[in-house]
């Protein structure tokens, strides 16, 4: 995937979170108030309701308190209890008046005015009976009191039951407006749920994304500069061999016109020299064509590791020859053959070897050796030097893109390995730090039987997708 | 014998025109120096205090109330036992006051309202008010009322 289609997947998967957020948000302010509103609403009924239920049991209290008091009064002859058989039916107005303060059932206060005149007749008639002597002839008008106060305090009991029935609507109401709240509670609390999977989801594409840009970026700069290389070194090998070709034409030539002649034998050495040394230069020129091919697309062949020892010996016999370190390779097994595109592992041989060359070059005792040996279906290569080992904070970042423990004059590119690592994983391998080693040693794991590995590969893939 | 009938025509005049005293009463009992019983018009030989409340049962009408602070029949009435007041209601609606809250929110027995006696269409003749509450909305006022007492019939001091 390019960049620009990845940089359009990643903006429209945030395009669509932020816009699934926002309508979220959206959906639960609009829902939060519709609720709040309606609760508060909710709660101002129910509380008016209770003060109406409440205002008529007072009403109906006060008048049977009033009507035994009257009663008792008038029997015992007791000013007191008429006096507050008064106060009570005083008051059992005073609660129909409280109901005026409930602006929410103004609506019903009509049904009260006849009431109130009622209760000032009522009052003004008990009042006639106070601070005197009862005599026979109040008996009418306690009777006439009696029965007018019950008249109304039945009344009041019809009003309120009447008014709870008409309130039973409203209080399904509510109740429907609860199922509704729930509803939208689980459908929000579901649609969160959803939003989290998604998140997740994304979030684990986005990373797999991710690592394959890195791969993408690895692998760019990898051909990059493998491209640049190699067109170099390709014109270069190509203006040496001309040349090359011609000089070695010429001494085949001269040696075949002084063949058996006296002068041939007498610079019989130097010219063996001569074409001992341009052959040399043929091989180097070989050399830097195979550390500077692009391999990626080579086919994997069946590739002895006495060919790999061979070609490392041409391409490393120069630096050798310097004296500056020790070059060793030691196999027992060189016969043993494994898949590989070979130009590739030689690469990756000798970057390995250049940077044992930079590490060393301080040190006193320097080496490099290659081993072999199989390991468990696996080819091992592995490349020691002199050195004391990697310590463990660069351990992790070796293989880490651009991470570099060169210094600026040995122009370390922090590619090296990671290219290194990226080609031996193409090769269902490895490149392995081995810390166990007394001396700095990387481990290069190449599988004996390519096929074999690769169906191994695809089995141990299966299986984890299917747990 | 003309000065008797002008005589007794002015008086007659003076009880029709005359300010009606509510009959109710307010009982001081519980733990007291001494029970008393007051009728409205002696409400006002104790010290008193005028002062204008938004009444939140009078649709929020502002209200000059005239009464006594609970606090001020506490120390005439109140023995030295006593801690709380519980006021009465002619409905048995009661509610018991430490002495220090009656203090602070400066509780008042009001019995007069804009110059009249208080009658039981504001809840009186003898109410409890507060002052300095603002407006109340009907959501508050279910617990912020529960100290306004109306009808109060009896104030009981108590441990």
């Amino acid at each position: 995937m390019s960049n620009s289609k990845l940089k359009k997947y990643f903006l429209k998967n945030y395009a669509l979170s932020c816009l699934f957020f926002l309508l979220l948000g959206l959906f639960v302010a609009f829902v939060g108030y519709w609720t709040l509103s309606l609760n508060d609403k909710s709660l101002k009924r129910v509380y008016s309701f209770r003060l109406f239920s409440r205002a008529h049991f007072q009403v109906i209290n006060a008048n049977s308190k009033a009507l035994y008091l009257m009663n008792q009064g008038v029997l015992l002859n007791d000013s007191e209890a008429l006096e507050e058989g008064y106060s009570h039916l005083e008051t059992s107005k005073g609660f129909i008046l409280s109901l005026n303060s409930e602006m929410f059932l103004n609506d019903q206060m009509t049904t009260f005015d006849k009431f109130l005149d009622e209760y000032d007749d009522l009052i003004t008639s008990y009042e006639s009976l106070l601070d005197r002597d009862i005599t026979t002839l109040d008996k009418a008008l306690i009777k006439d009191l009696s029965k007018r106060i019950r008249s109304i305090s039945k009344s009041f009991a019809f009003s309120e039951s009447d008014f709870w029935r008409k309130r039973s609507s409203d209080f399904e109401n509510i109740r429907v407006r609860n199922s509704i709240i729930q509803k939208v509670y689980w459908g929000v609390l579901t649609f969160f749920f959803i939003g989290i999977v998604v998140l997740v989801y994304s979030s684990y594409e986005r990373s797999k994304l991710e690592i394959a840009l890195e791969q993408q970026r690895v692998q760019n700069v990898s051909r990059s500069r493998l491209t640049a290389l190699g067109q170099f070194s390709a014109g270069v090998a190509h203006e040496i061999n001309n040349p090359l070709t011609v000089i070695l034409w010429r001494l085949k030539s001269i040696k075949k016109k002084y063949e058996d002649s006296y002068e041939l034998s007498i610079f019989s050495k130097d010219i063996d020299s001569i074409e001992t040394n341009t052959k040399r230069i043929d091989k180097i020129i070989k050399g830097i064509k195979t550390l500077t091919a692009n391999a990626n697309e080579d086919a994997f062949e069946k590739v002895s590791v006495k060919s790999i020892k061979e070609q490392l010996d041409d391409i490393l016999a120069p630096k050798v020859d310097l004296g500056n370190f020790k070059y060793t390779f030691t196999s027992n097994i060189l016969d043993t053959e494994t898949d590989m595109r070979e130009v590739q592992i030689i690469q990756v041989l000798i970057n390995l070897i250049n940077n044992s060359i930079d590490a060393i070059e301080t040190l006193d005792e320097k080496w490099i050796r290659i081993e072999t040996n199989i390991e468990a279906n696996f080819l091992i290569y592995s490349v020691t030097d002199s050195g004391m080992g990697i310590n463990k904070d660069a351990q992790g970042l070796l293989f880490k893109l651009f991470y570099t423990t060169k210094s600026k004059n040995k122009k370390g590119t922090g590619i090296g390995l990671t290219l290194a690592s990226q080609i031996l994983k193409d090769h269902r391998g490895s490149l392995e730090y081995n810390p166990e080693s007394k001396h700095t040693q990387f481990l290069i794991k190449l599988p004996i039987n390519l096929e074999q590995s690769s169906l191994l590969v695809k089995a141990s893939q299966e299986k984890e997708l299917t747990t | 014998m003309k000065i008797i009938q002008v005589l007794l025509l002015c008086s007659i005049s003076f009880s029709i025109f005359a300010e009606k005293v509510p009959r109710q009463k307010v009982y001081i009992k519980g733990l007291v120096k001494a029970e008393k019983t007051y009728k409205m018009n002696e409400l006002s030989t104790l010290p008193q205090i005028e002062i204008k409340i938004i009444d939140p049962y009078s649709k929020n009408q502002e209200i000059n109330f005239k009464g006594v602070l609970l606090s001020e029949i506490f120390r005439i009435h109140a023995s030295k036992a006593a801690k709380k007041i519980r006021v009465i209601a002619i409905n048995d609606y009661k509610v018991e006051i430490p002495i220090e809250l009656a203090k602070k929110e400066k509780m008042i027995l009001a019995y007069r309202g804009d110059g009249k006696y208080l009658s039981v269409s504001n809840r009186g003749p003898a109410r409890i008010v507060i002052p300095g509450k603002g407006i109340l909305d009907e959501g508050s006022l279910a617990n912020a009322g529960l100290n306004w007492v109306w009808f109060v019939k009896t104030i009981e001091f108590i441990k």
